[in-house]
Formats: structure tokens, C-alpha cells, sequence
């Protein structure tokens, strides 16, 4: 499998920035070019962790509407049990995983304007939290260089 | 004026082809004659040196020389075009931004000097503005950055001092009352609709804030101006001095302490504070003393928050706005924020 994923994002990067960007006149095209290649990087970095991540997710997330049918009306009691009985049963279908995982987020952006309990509330917090910490898809971030322009959000 | 930031309409260019080279060919162009036309008096216009900036991360930013001839008087000056990108991570309106900079000028605010407006997009293929460039450079870090910590503390308060002018502008002799509602609430609601226009897969942790965010939204003490994104990026700096104040395409009517909350957002702390010297105390007590509105500590807590989650917003803006194929720019889930909405409405 050579070469692996990660070789072959790395090589992308290293050929953008030595052979791509020293041809580059504009500053907006080479901040542009920048970027990307950043944003490659990242993906070189985390992709593997991406399928663990969304299993954690999915199990926890679980918990979390399990938890919430309890305070739940039939309709969306019912909805949730649909929605946690639809599990992709091949684990090692990435996309399918990522496909389970929306669908148990939108159950509990249900639940939550469906008014849970505080307890449940702070519960769903804690994993939140939990979940922005793990999250693999994270660039730490270019910083602006000065200029005399200024701005942006 | 309303929030500031309606739907600005998106005309089709106007015989502008896309290519950088002819795009920059046909704005000198057209600039050229627009300006031929503002400049009571001249003749002779030109402009020359027309290049895109890499900075603005939600507007076309073009700088330029315009230069042209009063009978025997030559002038040449820097000019700066704002326009309207293909996508972006705010929908704002031109003609706001070129209202609100014009009733500046007659106020201490350092606002650049503004020239004219396409509000329609009919001239540039999408709705522009034409500003004097002021003199200075942008520093997004300058409160921590190289100069005397006195002189970071002093350029701190300057900016301060200049909120406080921004606060005291009478916004209602200016021109620039709509009679529509503002304050917390409609801000929220306002970027709810932002939220759910450019949503693209579930967020429970936004809805768990907006959540929060409605049934704790204070009412105004005060309606006045507010800048939208008051930071050390949206300003110029001569020397040590601030030369000018950009960016006012999300000025709207709100709460006094709205641009505070935004400004003690801890995750930007290393744009807006000095550890030690210049924290949300000494900012909220600076603010007070400029305008003699009361910081209330809750209240400021629930705009620190609603600062992170609009900021959410925006950046969902700019994710929904790659993935349609309008964006040069890759944005990511704002996971950076979530931790720190959360710890706030701890709080």
C-alpha cells in the first residue's frame, strides 16, 4: 500500500510548496496556495483517527438519547428508537458511520428543543465538550500577518 | 438602519470577466469613470497600481492610486475598494456601510473618508465602495506584541477611548435611525436565521446554546451605535497612535455592551487583552467611565457568549460556503468555540 495515504498527502504538500508556489506573482493566489496546503497537512495528520472518533460519538450519543427518551413524547420517543436501531452494521463503513452520526445529532438537537431536564442538559454538555476536544478535523490555526489593509471577521 | 446586515442582492457581473488580470483591467476601467464623475471639479483621472490584498476575509479588498487635476493642481492619493466576493462569511449591505462611514466624518471617530458607492453592483458586477486609504498598519496582535508594555496599555485604552466616541455618536441626529427593534433578543434572532440558512449537518451544541442564549437575553439600558467587530485587526496604526478604525460593514444599532462582549470573548484574548494590565475589569471600568453606562457582570457574561456562538455562525458561514464552491478557503467545524460557550454559561 506504499505509497500510504499519508505519503501521498505529504508529497502533495511538499510539491505545491517547491514547485507550485515560488511560480506564484500574486500575494492572494500564494495566501490562497498557503492554506490549502495547511489544510492538507491536517488531513495527513488526522485521518486515521477519523473512524475511531465517529464510533466514540455514535456510542456516547447513544447514551445521551437512551437517557432523553425517558423525558421524551411518544413522537419523539418513537423517533428515537427508529433512529437508534438504524446502526450501520458493517463498523468499517466510514461513511455509513458518518451517516449514523448525523442522524443521532439531530436526534438530540430535538431533544434539546424539546426541553430536557437541567440534569440531562449538563450531561450533554459534558459530552459536547468532550466531543470539540477529540474533534480529529482541527487546523491550530494561520495567524493573520500584519498589513495596511486590516480586516476580517 | 436596521441589524446592518441584511441580504445584500447579488446582481450578475456585469461584462466583469473572472480572470485576476482582466477583472483588475476592467475595474481600472471602471473606476476610472466613476471617479471622474464623484471628484467635483477634476479632470485627467486616473488610477493606477490596482491590486487585490490577501487580507479581508469577508470582502473583495483592492488598493489603488487615484490621481487627477484641479486647473493647475495635481493630486494623487491611495484609495481602497471594498466589493461584494461571490460568497462570504457575512451578508452585509454596501450602502450600510458607506451610510454609516459618512455619518462618522462628523463625529471624533476615525473613520476613513468615504468616496462613493455601488450599491446595486451595476458598475463592478457586485455591490462596492470606494474609501480614501487612511495611513497606518494593520497589527491584529499589537496589545501583545513588541512595543513597552505602557505603550501596549495606552494603545488599549486609546481603543477604548474611541468605543466610548463610538457610543457617544447621536445616531438619530445623523440619519441613521430605522425604528425597528434592537438589543439582545433580535441580535439572537437575527443570527438564529443566519444559522439555520447556512446549516448543514445537525449542531445540537449550538441549539443547546441558542437555548441558553433565549432565555437569558437582557433587555437594552441603551440603544446605540455598535461597530459589529471591534478589534486591534480592524484598526491602522500610525506610530502608536490609531489612525483610523475599519470595517464597519456590520455596524448596527444594539447594546452598549455588545462590542465589550465581543471584545472580552476569552478566545480572543491575545487580540483584545494585556495579561495582568488590561483584562475584562479594566475594560468593562474603562468603558463605564467613557460613557457612564453600567457593566453588568451577568449581562457581560451572556454577551461573551453570544459572541462565541455568532462567531460560530460565521464560521459555518464560510464551512457551508466551501462546500457549495464558493469559497477559496477551507473552514472546519468551530469546535475551537463550543469548550469555551460552555464554560462561560457555567459561569
Amino acid at each position: 500500500m506504499r505509497p500510504t495515504v499519508r505519503e501521498q498527502l505529504d508529497g502533495v504538500c511538499r510539491i505545491l510548496e517547491e514547485v507550485i508556489a515560488p511560480e506564484i506573482a500574486s500575494s492572494h493566489t500564494r495566501e490562497t496556495l498557503r492554506n490549502l496546503v495547511s489544510n492538507l497537512r491536517m488531513l495527513s495528520r488526522s485521518w486515521t483517527r477519523l473512524l475511531p472518533f465517529l464510533h466514540w460519538d455514535n456510542a456516547a450519543s447513544t447514551a445521551l438519547l437512551v437517557a432523553a427518551r425517558e423525558q421524551a413524547d411518544a413522537p419523539l420517543a418513537a423517533r428515537i428508537d427508529s433512529t437508534v436501531a438504524s446502526a450501520p452494521a458493517d463498523l468499517a463503513d466510514a461513511e455509513a458511520a458518518h451517516a449514523y452520526n448525523a442522524a443521532l445529532r439531530a436526534c438530540l438537537s430535538e431533544c434539546i428543543l424539546a426541553s430536557c431536564d437541567a440534569v440531562l442538559i449538563e450531561r450533554m454538555t459534558e459530552h459536547f465538550a468532550d466531543r470539540a476536544a477529540r474533534y480529529p478535523l482541527r487546523l491550530t490555526g494561520a495567524q493573520p500577518k500584519p498589513s495596511a489593509a486590516g480586516g476580517g471577521a | 438602519m436596521s441589524t446592518g446586515k441584511e441580504t445584500a442582492g447579488r446582481p450578475s457581473p456585469a461584462g466583469i470577466d473572472s480572470s485576476a488580470a482582466a477583472t483588475a483591467q476592467a475595474f481600472s476601467a471602471a473606476l476610472t469613470q466613476v471617479l471622474a464623475g464623484e471628484l467635483v471639479g477634476a479632470s485627467d483621472v486616473r488610477v493606477s497600481a490596482l491590486e487585490r490584498t490577501t487580507t479581508g476575509l469577508s470582502r473583495e479588498n483592492w488598493t489603488f492610486t487615484a490621481a487627477w487635476r484641479e486647473g493647475d493642481i495635481h493630486h494623487s492619493r491611495r484609495m481602497i475598494l471594498r466589493r461584494d466576493p461571490a460568497a462570504s462569511l457575512l451578508r452585509t449591505e454596501r450602502k450600510r456601510e458607506f451610510d454609516v462611514l459618512r455619518a462618522l466624518q462628523a463625529t471624533p471617530v476615525p473613520a476613513p473618508p468615504v468616496r462613493w458607492v455601488d450599491a446595486g453592483g451595476t458598475v463592478l458586477g457586485a455591490p462596492a465602495l470606494v474609501m480614501d486609504r487612511v495611513a497606518g498598519e494593520c497589527d491584529w496582535f499589537v496589545l501583545n506584541g513588541p512595543r513597552p508594555a505602557a505603550v501596549r496599555l495606552a494603545l488599549a485604552q486609546s481603543f477604548m477611548a474611541i468605543l466610548g466616541d463610538v457610543q457617544k455618536v447621536d445616531w438619530r441626529a445623523l440619519g441613521l435611525d430605522d425604528g425597528a427593534p434592537h438589543g439582545a433578543i433580535h441580535e439572537l434572532v437575527f443570527w438564529a436565521a443566519e444559522l439555520r440558512r447556512v446549516q448543514i449537518e445537525p449542531l445540537p451544541e449550538m441549539d443547546l446554546t441558542y437555548a441558553w442564549l433565549h432565555q437569558r437575553a437582557p433587555a437594552p439600558q441603551a440603544i446605540v451605535l455598535v461597530h459589529g467587530d471591534f478589534k486591534p485587526g480592524n484598526a491602522l496604526l500610525l506610530g502608536d497612535r490609531i489612525s483610523a478604525m475599519l470595517d464597519w460593514e456590520t455596524a448596527h444599532l444594539g447594546d452598549p455592551l455588545e462590542d465589550l462582549g465581543w471584545m472580552t470573548n476569552p478566545v480572543r484574548a491575545r487580540e483584545q487583552q494585556i495579561k495582568d494590565l488590561w483584562e475584562q475589569a479594566e475594560m468593562a471600568a474603562a468603558l463605564n467611565a467613557a460613557t457612564g453606562f453600567k457593566i453588568d457582570p451577568v449581562e457581560l457574561i451572556w454577551w461573551n457568549v453570544f459572541s462565541c456562538w455568532k462567531l460560530a455562525v460565521i464560521v459555518l458561514t464560510g464551512l457551508q460556503a466551501f462546500v457549495a464552491g464558493e469559497l477559496e478557503r477551507i473552514y472546519h467545524n468551530p469546535t475551537f468555540l463550543f469548550h469555551t460557550m460552555f464554560r462561560l454559561m457555567k459561569e
